[in-house]
């Protein structure tokens, strides 16, 4: 399928809190989820997007709007998304779950592995304070994991 | 949040990003396969580690769908030979605990990195994972002489992905081995051992479409045969220094039949001969040259690499280096040369000096290339020719017609630069824009100055274009 910028329409997509926002398609259509309404021709007026609040959806437009210019070279688009994922948990949880709703791989894989990278390398106590994480064991059940797992704590 | 007030967002303390989140735990919250998702970009010590978060986190580890045993990461620091023994030890029940625990989950992707301390193992490590329905295989260790594919990849009909590191051993496979699904094939530093069986595994692939081959040894084959009908991509790469693998292709036939290829790079010495054949549905070639030790003439290295390009003819993008535009040189204007433009060639990059000889070789290859668009070179190369060039005044096709951007890069304002783009102005009729970069080198902005609007009084065929400088 190609839609070149010049040929593009715009679509309206809805929020879940009826914000209506106006993308042209070749930019929406790296949505797979929204690509596929296209092409089946069910992309009438506003398209609805039950589980993407406005300010997400404003964000992952703005992501697919940047990637879908074939201008920007792939060392452009890297910075410019080292620095996209720059958010707070809020967002990136946000952005993980409208991503995947919306199928769309490499906004996807990209908060993932920017959350992954804060995991990476850490210990369990950080990483609970990271991501504010609260210990449900007791601590013999800690103790037991421990002793159980102790081939991967050494 | 809106992009504006993203910069700032960077410099905030990190103690009012974590008021942000209202002490919300936010990543637990997330679906069962979304957490794998994130948990597949990490190593899987780091996923095991993870299972005393809290109940959420018990046992994801032991269903997650990629495991990556990387070695050097599983270490920390430096270690003596006898510590490294007790690691490899480590590593290994590491990687077999994991592998036991888990049930019935498939496995995805399995990467593997162990040098050679896990040698014993491997081969039951890929057949477990064969066993569970294994897709994409990254293999990197050391076999003490060689390496034999095991005989459970036989019967595995859903691996799509082989990436083989052996640190330069040689690389055995069984005979009638098929590889019916695989798409993607990467070997790095491996050494084959004949002719036949490089050219049956890659027969063994019926579709194959992505092939790279880094760094491998080609010592032992007469001719390199790629016999591939789905090929889609195709990169044979050999240009590290102090590699046991320098001569690349030096001492062998290089033997494509690819009717699909889309897509060919080609890095390292000029090889001994080319074949290639059908592959007419190219539309993307890069060649870098380099160096290799073989002591052929210039005219005969002309020969090869004038052949090479040849059969090239139906590309849309061609890269080529600077070595290649040398070795192109001597057999300029010779009938053997070129003998029929590229009328499909839209865009071309040279990596360039800035003698006499680069310019000149600059000006044939557009003769040549009659609808080309875009032209970009980059100078940054330096040449030991560094004579005075004048241009000949001569209509080209593509000037006269087709060439709408002119990018050049790493200009110091010297006067073969100059004289080429002079030449591009003068008789680009059609031409858009010209984009020069000045070099690092030039650091006086006076001079800078001065240079450019030297450029921007030149002559000009065509009235739209317009010169930037970014």
């Amino acid at each position: 399928m190609s839609l070149s910028p010049s040929t593009s329409k715009m679509l309206s997509l809805k929020s879940s809190d009826g914000k209506v926002l106006e993308v042209e398609e070749h930019v929406a259509v790296l949505c797979e989820t929204i690509k596929s309404l296209v092409e089946d021709g069910c992309a009438d007026s506003p398209i609805p997007l039950a589980n993407v609040d406005g300010a997400t959806l404003g964000n992952v437009m703005e992501w697919c709007k940047k990637h879908a210019d074939q201008k920007a070279s792939a060392d452009d688009l890297e910075d410019w998304d080292a620095e996209f994922v720059e958010r707070d948990q809020g967002e990136l949880y946000h952005l993980i779950m409208a991503a995947n709703y919306l199928n769309i791989k490499g906004l996807l894989d990209l908060i993932c592995q920017k959350v992954a990278d804060m995991i990476k390398g850490k210990h369990p106590e950080k990483i609970r304070e990271i991501f504010n994480i609260e210990n449900d064991f007791t601590p013999e059940q800690q103790e037991q994991i421990r002793k159980d797992n102790s081939w991967a704590f050494e | 949040m809106a992009k504006s007030s993203k910069k700032s967002n960077n410099k905030r303390p990190k103690s009012s990003k974590t008021d942000e989140n209202n002490g919300i735990d936010r990543i637990s919250d997330l679906p069962e396969p979304l957490i794998h998702h994130i948990l597949s970009f990490l190593q899987t010590v780091d996923v095991v580690r993870v299972s005393v978060l809290s109940r959420r986190w018990r046992y994801l580890w032991n269903s997650i769908p990629c495991l990556d045993f990387d070695y050097t990461l599983f270490s920390t620091g430096p270690m003596t030979y006898f510590f490294q023994f007790r690691f490899g030890e480590k590593f290994t029940d590491f990687v077999n605990r994991v592998l036991s625990a888990r049930e019935e989950c498939d496995i995805q992707r399995l990467h593997l990195s162990c040098f050679n301390h896990c040698n014993s193992w491997v081969d039951r490590w890929i057949c477990d994972a064969v066993g569970r329905n294994v897709q994409e295989l990254d293999l990197s260790f050391c076999p003490d002489d060689s390496f034999e594919l095991p005989h459970c990849l036989q019967t595995t009909k859903l691996l799509t992905v082989l990436k083989l590191n052996l640190c330069y051993r040689v690389l055995r496979m069984p005979t009638s081995m098929g590889f019916s699904r695989l798409t993607s094939l990467h070997f790095v530093s491996l050494k084959f051992l004949n002719d036949d069986s490089a050219r049956e595994f890659f027969r063994s692939c019926p579709l194959l479409e992505n092939l790279i081959m880094e760094r491998c040894v080609f010592k032992n084959l007469k001719v390199l045969d790629i016999t591939a009908t789905n090929l889609k991509n195709l990169t044979i790469k050999n240009v590290e220094v102090d590699s046991i693998s320098d001569d690349g292709l030096c001492e062998t036939e290089l033997k494509i039949f690819a009717p699909n290829l889309v897509s060919f790079n080609y890095m390292g010495p000029v090889a001994q001969s080319y074949l290639l054949k059908n592959i007419s549905s190219i539309a993307s070639v890069f060649i870098q040259l380099v160096p290799g030790p073989k002591k052929a003439s210039m005219e005969e290295l002309g020969y090869l690499v004038c052949e090479f390009i040849k059969a090239c003819y139906s590309t849309k993008v061609l890269k080529l280096s600077v070595t290649f535009l040398e070795y192109l040189f001597p057999i300029l204007g010779k009938p053997e040369c070129f003998s029929a433009p590229f009328y499909n060639l839209k865009s071309l990059k040279l990596f360039a000096g800035i003698g006499k000889l680069h310019l000149q070789v600059i000006v044939y290859l557009l003769e040549y290339f009659p609808n080309l668009e875009a032209l970009a070179i980059d100078f940054k190369e330096t040449s030991k020719w560094n004579d005075y060039w004048q241009p000949q005044d001569g209509v080209l096709t593509c000037l006269m017609y087709h060439l709408k951007t002119v990018e050049i890069d790493n200009v110091k304002g010297q006067e073969n630069e100059l004289g080429l783009i002079s030449f591009l102005l003068k008789f680009g009729q059609v031409l858009e824009t010209m984009t020069i970069t000045w070099s690092t080198d030039l650091e006086k902005p006076v001079e800078i100055i001065h240079k450019a609007l030297m450029l921007l009084m030149l002559p000009k065929a065509s009235s739209k274009v317009t010169i930037t400088f970014p």
